[in-house]
This record gives structure tokens, sequence and C-alpha cells, in this order.
């Protein structure tokens, strides 16, 4: 049984690497057509209300992380656009047969690495070199506990990529190996008797998996703001 | 592969999704508490609990994660 479902996940291996050649340039193309054909309007039709609420939703989220508003008219674009391509990655993913670029660890790998490079970078570039890594360890503490922290927090910021990267790895990809693995139970029952059963539970897992993928590209986003304007700001 | 390999990863992920679902259990609990007391706040209340719970998902999926890393070997 597990060696029919390992055979599947081999079988599926040489298709996603097809699939992440392929689907870099194809799914911006696909954005862009959609976008450059939907009509904008002042009175929003279906889909510039979808879009106005998500934006909405993460406006309330995010803007109070900044301090001020110059801050945040600057850095927003960046969320949006890491939110959106993270989003229609992950919507991509729900088509049969194709896996998401999101289910590959060096994609999200790569994104959260750009992510604690920019909030390093800045960090440096506001509190200079010595007060960013000063700044890394709590105020208001006496010196020797602060250096004893040091290495706590270098630590503490070197994981942060990791769990950023793994999470969205990790959600977008077990969703596709339960849909596998429910699949395979035809094949290890020997029966066609479960297929309706089958049909009812991979329908509802499509419809998490909906949730998920929005759920996910919002938390990167959010995180990834966090991350950022953490390191932005002096401590308070 | 051996059986070792077969135990352990059904071990991980059993023990993962055992105290993953404890604390969405709680999770959502305690949500609901919330919205019984006061229900003009239940669309705050469910925004911040869905992504409260894809937090506690995240570190399940880790498991997931490590499982399949052991039956790949």
């Amino acid at each position: 049984m597990i060696d029919f479902i390992l055979h599947e996940v081999e079988l599926v291996t040489h298709f996603i690497h097809a699939n992440h050649v392929f689907l870099p340039f194809f799914v911006p193309i696909i954005a862009i057509i959609l976008i450059s054909i939907a009509k904008f309007s002042i009175i929003p039709n279906k889909i510039q209300s979808i879009i106005e609420l998500i934006y909405e939703f993460l406006e309330d989220q995010i803007k109070g992380l900044f301090h001020n508003e110059k801050d945040y008219k600057r850095w927003m674009p960046l969320f949006l656009s890491l939110f959106f391509y993270i989003l229609f990655h992950n919507l991509f993913g729900l088509i049969p047969g194709v896996h998401p670029l999101t289910s590959n660890v060096y994609i999200t790998g790569s994104l959260a690495i750009l992510i604690i490079i920019i909030s390093i970078l800045i960090g440096i570039k506001r509190k200079g070199p010595i007060g960013f890594f000063v700044g890394m360890t709590p105020k208001g503490v006496m010196w020797p506990i602060r250096v004893m922290m040091f290495p706590i927090e270098a630590a503490s910021l070197i994981s942060k990529p990791f769990s950023l990267a793994v999470r969205l790895y990790a959600n977008m990809f077990a969703g596709h190996m339960v849909i596998l693995s429910l699949l395979s139970l035809t094949e290890i029952f020997h029966s066609v008797l479960i297929v309706p059963l089958d049909i009812i539970v991979v329908t509802m897992i499509l419809f998490f998996e909906l949730m998920v993928s929005f759920i996910q590209a919002f938390i990167f986003a959010y995180l990834s703001a966090i991350y950022i304007t953490d390191t932005m700001y002096e401590g308070h | 592969m051996t059986d070792l390999h077969y135990t352990a990863a059904a071990i991980s992920i059993g023990l993962a999704s055992l105290g993953g679902s404890i604390g969405i259990g709680n999770l959502a609990g305690k949500a609901l508490e919330a919205i019984a007391r006061q229900p003009e706040q239940v669309g705050n209340i469910r925004a911040t609990m869905i992504i409260a719970i894809a937090f506690v998902e995240a570190a399940i999926l880790y498991a997931l994660v490590i499982s399949f890393m052991i039956l790949a070997k």
C-alpha cells in the first residue's frame, strides 16, 4: 500500500519538475492578461470588488504595523505583490494536474531569504550597522544580559526564513499529498465502491485548499511585514 | 527502508496531529466563548481565529514533511 503511494509520489515528482520549469513564466502572463482584460471603474464590478475587499483587509492589518503614513505608502506595494504572487501560484495549484510553484521549497526559500535580507538591510540603513546589532537585543536591561542574549537573538533571526519558507511549502505540499493519498484508496481497496466517498472527501479537501491558499498568502505577506517593521523602528 | 521507518513516520505525524488538534480545539472553544460574550465582534474574532489556526496547523505540517522525509529515505 505505502509502496504504491511512494510510487505515485515518484511519478508526480517527475511531473512537478516539468511543471516548475513552465509555471514561473506561464502564471505571470495569465495574471497580466487577466488584469488587462478586466474593466476597472469607480463603481466596482464583481472581480474588482473582490480585489478591493482583499486590499482593504490587507490594509487594515498591515497599516497598524507602520508608525507613519509615508513608510506605509512606500512599503505596501512589496507586501501586496508578495501576496498576489503567492495567491496566484496557490490558486493555480487547485487545477488538477498542476503542482503549484509554492509547493517547491526552493521557491519559498528564496522568497523568505529575500525578505530577511531586505529586513536586515533596512535595519542597517535606519540605525547604522552598530545600532542594528545592538538594537537586536531588548532595551532597558543590564549590558551583560544583553551580551548573553545576542546569540539567542541572532539564532532567532536566522531561523525566521526557515519557518517562513517551510510554513508555505508544507501547507501547499501537504494538501496535494492528502488528495493523492485519498485518490489512491481505489487502488488500495481494489474496488470501485469507494469512489463516491472519495469524490465527496476530495471535493471537501479542495474547498479547504482554496481557503488555505488565501490564508497562507496572507500569512506570508503579514509575517514579512512584521519582520521588516520589526527591524525598521526602534524597540518600543 | 525498514519497518522502523514506517513506525517512526507514523508516530511523528500522529503525535504532531494529536498536539495540534488539542491546540486548535482550545482555540476554537475560546473563540466561541468570546463570540458568545461579544456577538458584535464576530468578524474580527473569526479572522484572528483562522490566522491562529493556520499557525498551529503549520506546526503539524512540519511533522508531515519530516515523516515524508523519513519515508523517502
